[in-house]
């Protein structure tokens, strides 16, 4: 762990003007990623995750501001690259995979165009040889027949094969790291199932380095080498994801993990325990700790001071006030 | 007298395809003698992937379309002898996306009212007290139902589309995936109260979902679905500590466990 990262963000800020007033919602995200290494970020709607990726790819949303301590990719400083330089990274240093593969695929082009265009684009050489690397990656990905899926349109596969030829276009021109914002959200578990061992394969293989975005715990632990949970534009705790998933140090990452239901445990007598309340909107004051009005922990102390990042393990991290056993349970929150 | 809610019985239906210039035409079973019952105050889990039929089951239930063979019964009768307004007083569905689900241009209390509305049974002023009772139900406060969808997070609009469902009464509300677009923390409390609302009004659900977690925590009764078949159906805890078919073990398999602190 010694090497230099490859990606290296410290202290990432995003803010949005509009007619509504100033929103921040990305509020000093700070993190570290190797190569061959996994980190999965997890939250609700609403946390941050997805604008700080927008923020590391330039893709923010008008009327968007970024400043960043440092944010660099490789050696290169992300935010002093212009939208050229950055097109070219974005193939051929960090390629991405969205949530739904249908709207990220070019419906009136072939599959074969489709990965061809990028190889093209970005390494040039005959379309001979781009036929060929694109043959080679759907083979990678697990397509049977992979010649005759060239000719296909992607309105002709199913979905799950949609993902992995998003996958595919993704690998073409060997990036060093992967985004999958969601990646398997929208399909069905026995083939989220496929999808998650390919792209495990693929990092072992290919020593990519992968940021897994998603709101369902259960992807990111079955990836994950590292979490970061974030919530209100912030990350809340960070660690080993084993550690994290197993013995939660932050209350909203062991509430989360409360929501969820489990395979395990006694059914139907049992009740979840929901988050009260909703993801506020980050803007107006936000000092204090964002979480305090739905944390059943809750103190005076948490309204008045932000929580610093403390220390759990060396590299284990939580932002709250409190460790565990300090913790007192609201009076009034005494569970229904 | 004791009908079970709903039984279907060897419903089947066939999508034929037309032949074209680009295409040969050809049939889809999207159902093969599909058998399914749900008793009074029962919650029936169907599960099963995308394209199983486990939707077009669901519209031949809530009459959106008609079954080629078989007999779906509703309080023992069968459902043909029931007209529209009939029909809709004893089954509600809630959708899968809260956002499509519900008018954009109407407020929240109009969009609960509506079905009842319909009915043209009831005064204006008792209407407007049973939305408001209803809303207070499912937990939707009196400012947050003169508000239009777009200004409701989520989880508040499935609970808008669920107090539509409720205002009439119904025995058996048809769940389609009604929790799939939601955070897990809002999914969270949307099952509680459907579990809630369950014990209050002795509902029956259909619950359809692709998520056997889901279904472990909510149902009592568990039917497994694949191309258009049931291949296996039975009490939740029977079938996940010992599924009978390999299809079942592949998708109780594919289910991503964290191993928590309980």
């Amino acid at each position: 762990m010694t090497a230099a990262p490859l990606l290296r963000l410290r202290s990432l800020h995003v803010e949005i003007r509009n007619e509504a007033g100033r929103v921040h919602p990305v509020r000093g995200v700070s993190f570290d990623l190797h190569a061959g290494e996994t980190l999965g970020i997890a939250g609700e709607s609403g946390s941050g995750k997805s604008l700080t990726l927008m923020a590391l790819l330039g893709l923010l949303p008008r009327g968007a501001t970024l400043r960043a301590d440092q944010m660099t990719f490789d050696g290169a400083d992300l935010t002093k690259i212009g939208a050229a330089q950055m097109r070219r990274l974005m193939a051929t240093g960090i390629a991405t995979i969205f949530q739904d593969p249908m709207t990220c695929l070019n419906p009136v082009l072939k599959i074969g165009s489709l990965l061809e265009e990028v190889y093209l684009c970005h390494r040039g050489g005959t379309r001979k040889a781009a036929t060929a690397r694109a043959v080679e990656m759907l083979e990678r990905v697990g397509i049977a027949n992979a010649a005759d899926r060239l000719g296909q349109y992607p309105h002709e596969l199913s979905g799950g094969l949609r993902q992995r030829v998003m996958i595919a276009m993704a690998l073409m021109c060997e990036p060093k790291l992967l985004i999958a914002d969601e990646p398997t959200t929208a399909l069905d578990v026995t083939v989220q199932a496929g999808i998650l061992n390919l792209l495990d394969q693929l990092q072992r293989d290919l020593g990519l380095a992968i940021i897994l975005v998603s709101h369902d715990l259960g992807v990111i632990g079955r990836l994950s080498h590292r979490v970061a949970v974030m919530y209100g534009g912030q990350i809340v705790e960070t660690g080993p994801a084993r550690s994290v998933l197993q013995a939660p140090q932050h209350p909203y990452t062991e509430a989360l993990l409360r929501c969820i239901p489990g395979m395990k445990v006694n059914p139907q007598s049992a009740r979840l325990t929901p988050i009260p309340g909703q993801v506020g909107v980050m803007s107006g004051d936000l000092s204090g700790c964002q979480f305090r009005d739905r944390c059943r922990f809750a103190q005076s102390r948490c309204t008045e001071a932000d929580p610093p990042l403390t220390e759990i393990a060396s590299t284990w991290r939580s932002r709250c006030h409190f460790l565990p056993d300090e913790r007192l349970v609201k009076p009034e929150e005494t569970p229904a | 007298m004791n009908h079970p809610v709903l039984e279907a019985e060897n419903v089947s239906r066939t999508f034929r395809l037309r032949g074209g210039l680009f295409r040969t035409g050809g049939e889809i079973r999207a159902l093969r003698a599909v058998s399914l019952t749900v008793a009074r105050g029962e919650c029936v889990g169907l599960a099963g992937e995308s394209g199983c039929g486990k939707s077009t089951f669901a519209s031949i239930l809530l009459g959106l379309d008609s079954p080629d063979t078989g007999e779906v019964r509703l309080d023992g009768q069968p459902i043909e002898r029931f007209d529209r307004l009939a029909r809709s007083r004893i089954l509600q569905p809630v959708f899968q996306d809260p956002y499509a689900s519900l008018n954009p241009r109407q407020r929240i209390a109009d969009i609960v009212e509506a079905p009842l509305a319909i009915q043209g049974t009831v005064k204006k002023a008792e209407r407007a007290r049973q939305v408001r009772e209803i809303c207070d139900l499912v937990g939707l406060s009196e400012t947050m139902i003169t508000r239009f969808p777009y200004e409701l997070s989520g989880g508040q609009r499935q609970r808008a589309a669920i107090a539509r469902a409720l205002i009439l009464r119904p025995q058996l509300v048809i769940c389609d995936e009604p929790t799939s677009a939601l955070d897990v923390s809002v999914q969270a409390q949307i099952l509680n109260l459907l579990q809630d609302l369950q014990n209050e009004l002795k509902l029956s659900y259909l619950f359809i979902s692709h998520d056997l977690a889901v279904i472990r925590h909510l149902c009592s009764r568990v039917a497994i679905m694949q191309a258009g078949c049931i291949v296996e159906e039975g009490p939740v805890p029977a079938i996940f500590d010992a599924p009978a078919t390999p299809y079942t073990r592949q998708l109780l398999d594919s289910v991503l466990e964290l191993d928590t602190h309980g």
